[in-house]
């Protein structure tokens, strides 16, 4: 059953009481929370997940209601994990959305560490993906927005989640937070998209979240092979470049894009080498998306 | 190149990885090491060669790639 098949009050009777259970990729999450706008943003956004019943939950995350000593008549919230919270600070209450999603990132960084966990924007076509690793700030996630409204199957905007021994990567289909410029960019070049509503001064900026399409979440079982690894840099006005890399620099990019290389020791150095090894590797420059999604049709053709 | 006892990745530039590949076949002196690598790389066997050859393979020893021994001179 689908989060979107529930009413509405059952849909808040069980975040508020025994807790959501969604399934997201190789991942069971469980979400409680009061608090009636997130519950109503959740219910948007969350419509085309999958609930899960008898299944353990990997991860139990709370948002609740705080008051700082400092501002006590102002709303604010906590993201819990198990209980405890990860974070020092308090945020606003209408930043509720944008600070479960990313607790849930933190989580999924922090704590998964059965599967090498590559901090990189990965989609499919054609059967195979291409990752496209990257630090903030490098336009991953509007490239992959773009990207999954343009035929391309959404796996994940931020974590390339590999099994180290099958040498297969788990889609995670989640929420794309697109950040300040970016949400104008995606509106005018994708009508079509659903996106959020807007959550102004995050620690990033103003965050609008990009709802991913139903197929991707709905095959979030279909795992694929990398096939190409592309690093990308959005560069205003420029011209495309996409140029080969050579094997030991793309090792270095990768290995150190990494969350997790050096906790998972030889077997994370044996799936970044048969990584480097098996796909090929690239950099992108870019600034118009027509001229970019048409050269990674070419490569993925 | 992985180290297991550490679990360090460690880049290589073709000179440092043909160091460790030539030790790896049997162990050298730093001599015989600077002379093989003069004659693999087509570089005069001089002393700021040798200088920098006999700082990479301490630098190698440091970080454990490589196992410095003394000489047994009776043997």
């Amino acid at each position: 059953m689908m989060v979107g098949q529930l009413p509405f009050e059952k849909f808040s009777a069980l975040l508020s009481n025994r807790g959501l259970r969604i399934n997201v990729g190789p991942f069971n999450i469980q979400i409680n929370t009061k608090l009636a706008t997130l519950v109503g943003h959740l219910y948007d956004h969350y419509e085309n997940y999958q609930l899960v019943e008898g299944e353990i939950a990997e991860f139990h995350v709370q948002i609740v209601s705080a008051r700082p000593v400092r501002k006590p008549f102002s709303p604010h919230v906590r993201f819990l994990i198990d209980g405890q919270s990860p974070y020092f600070s308090l945020f606003p209450a209408e930043q509720a959305l944008a600070v479960l999603e990313w607790g849930i990132n933190l989580a999924i960084a922090v704590r998964v560490n059965h599967l090498l966990i590559l901090h990189s924007a990965v989609v499919e076509r054609n059967g195979h993906v291409v990752l496209f690793p990257a630090w903030p700030g490098s336009g991953k996630t509007t490239l992959c927005a773009a990207l999954v409204h343009r035929g391309y199957r959404l796996f994940s905007d931020e974590f390339g989640l590999m099994e180290p021994q099958r040498r297969t990567f788990f889609p995670i289909p989640r929420l794309m937070p697109l950040k300040n410029e970016s949400i104008g960019v995606i509106r005018d070049y994708l009508p079509e998209a659903i996106l959020g509503h807007e959550i102004p001064n995050t620690q990033k900026g103003t965050v609008v979240h990009v709802r991913p399409p139903k197929e991707s979440i709905i095959r979030s079982e279909e795992t694929a092979k990398a096939k190409w690894i592309v690093f990308p840099k959005w560069v205003a006005g420029a011209s495309l470049s996409l140029e080969p890399l050579p094997d030991s620099e793309a090792f270095l990019l990768l290995a150190s894009n990494s969350f997790n290389y050096e906790v998972l020791g030889e077997t994370g150095f044996q799936a970044v080498t048969h990584l480097i090894r098996t796909c090929s590797c690239y950099k992108l420059v870019y600034s118009n998306f027509d001229d970019v999604i048409g050269a990674l049709n070419d490569l993925t053709d | 190149m992985f180290q297991p006892d550490s679990g360090k990745t460690h880049f290589l530039n073709q000179m440092g990885l043909q160091v460790i590949l030539n030790l790896n076949e049997k162990p050298a002196t730093e001599d015989e090491i600077c002379r093989v690598l003069a004659q693999q790389f087509k570089r005069s066997l001089d002393q700021n060669f040798s200088l920098q050859i006999k700082k990479t393979l301490n630098r190698f020893d440091a970080l454990g790639l490589i196992e410095k021994v003394r000489m047994d001179s009776s043997a």
